[in-house]
């Protein structure tokens, strides 16, 4: 007789068995007082598993929860994601706001550092070092569109953590 | 019937409780406490920090209750949070999650049944807790949810975001440690 494996007794026990599984091993179950044997005694830890004093929460304890929340701020009404999306579509904005009216303001600035870099000749030791290009790569850095660009990558990343949260909220 | 009342009150308390309602979070906690100190307690195996970490588990339920959206049982949330609550405080102590600590790994003799006296079946209840401290953290909590708050593999399975067949395997592994580290009935039984 082909006794199932023990494995199998205690699936039956935990109700982890198919339909079919089950009445298979209830019929071999009829026929085999082995398994029976088996079967009696991993009943009897389950019994004594079952039987185990839930351990309850001490006098007070409600009481407590309820006062230590007292000085918790209250939840966040909002989801992460949406706080995300928000704060990804601002970033937006500001970006297209300094595209537009930000640029003479930008290069204006620019202007300023550049001349301070070329009157200490930091610009040409870093040159020296190979770091840079003789073109005012800072100028360009901080013209009108690269700025909007620079607005765009932050909230590029800000969006796509956001998309992040929405994934894992609907995967749960 | 009694049920679905039963679960459409709560879900009343937790919308009143998102919305900043303590009272309601309040009769949330009154309602789950015991489940979830005896989870806590029975998790960490012992009873010292227990209180300060059940309770810990409902501070941090209340200020994340935005982010329960209602598609699993408030409780299985609810129990995620108190076992990762008593896994940190297992960590901040140094103490392994998912081992065995080796010092309590001596055989235990069960005493001999057939007919139960109530010292035997005193003696033989003493000694499953002892079996059950006796395990690794992780298969100590899912003893306990499945043999203690009626939950199946499934559901087990939400609680720690762990595929169902995980729950399984852990849970006859459980059996075997708690086989292994005890002379078990099946033996003792028919020799006494």
């Amino acid at each position: 007789m082909n006794c199932p494996p023990l494995q199998s007794i205690e699936d039956y026990l935990i109700g982890a068995l198919a339909q079919s599984e089950r009445r298979t091993l209830e019929e071999h179950l009829e026929t085999c007082s082995s398994c029976r044997q088996t079967l009696a005694h991993e009943q009897e830890l389950d019994d004594l598993l079952r039987a185990l004093p839930n351990l309850g929460a001490p006098e007070g304890f409600s009481k407590s929860v309820l006062s230590k929340m007292a000085a918790k701020p209250a939840s966040r009404s909002l989801p992460d994601w949406l706080w995300a999306l928000g704060v990804g579509l601002f970033v937006t904005f500001l970006g297209i706001m300094a595209s537009r009216f930000g640029a003479p303001f930008t290069k204006e600035l620019a202007q300023e550092v550049s001349s301070f870099i070329h009157g200490s000749g930091v610009q040409n030791r870093l040159s020296d070092l190979g770091a840079i290009s003789q073109s005012d790569w800072l100028s360009q850095l901080t013209t009108g569109n690269n700025v909007f660009i620079l607005n765009f990558a932050v909230a590029g990343i800000v969006l796509c953590w956001g998309l992040w949260q929405v994934v894992k909220a609907l995967r749960g | 019937m009694a049920v679905q009342s039963d679960t459409l009150a709560e879900l009343d308390l937790i919308h009143r409780a998102k919305k900043g309602d303590h009272a309601a979070f309040g009769m949330l906690v009154e309602r789950y406490k015991d489940q979830v100190y005896n989870l806590v307690t029975r998790t960490l195996g012992n009873q010292y920090q227990a209180d300060d970490v059940a309770q810990e588990a409902f501070i941090r339920a209340w200020k994340a209750l935005s982010h329960f959206e209602e598609r699993s049982k408030f409780s299985s949330w609810l129990y995620r949070i108190a076992i990762n609550c008593a896994f940190t405080e297992l960590r901040r102590s140094g103490k392994p999650v998912d081992q065995l600590p080796p010092e309590e790994m001596e055989i235990v003799k069960l005493p001999g049944s057939g007919a139960l006296s109530a010292e035997a079946a005193f003696e033989k209840r003493d000694l499953v807790e002892k079996l059950i401290k006796r395990l690794s953290p992780i298969y100590r909590s899912i003893v306990v949810l499945f043999y203690l708050q009626d939950m199946d593999c499934q559901e087990i399975a939400a609680v720690l975001n762990r595929p169902v067949g995980t729950v399984k395997a852990y849970l006859h592994r459980a059996r075997t440690e708690m086989r292994s580290s005890a002379e078990y009935l099946l033996k003792t039984r028919s020799g006494n």
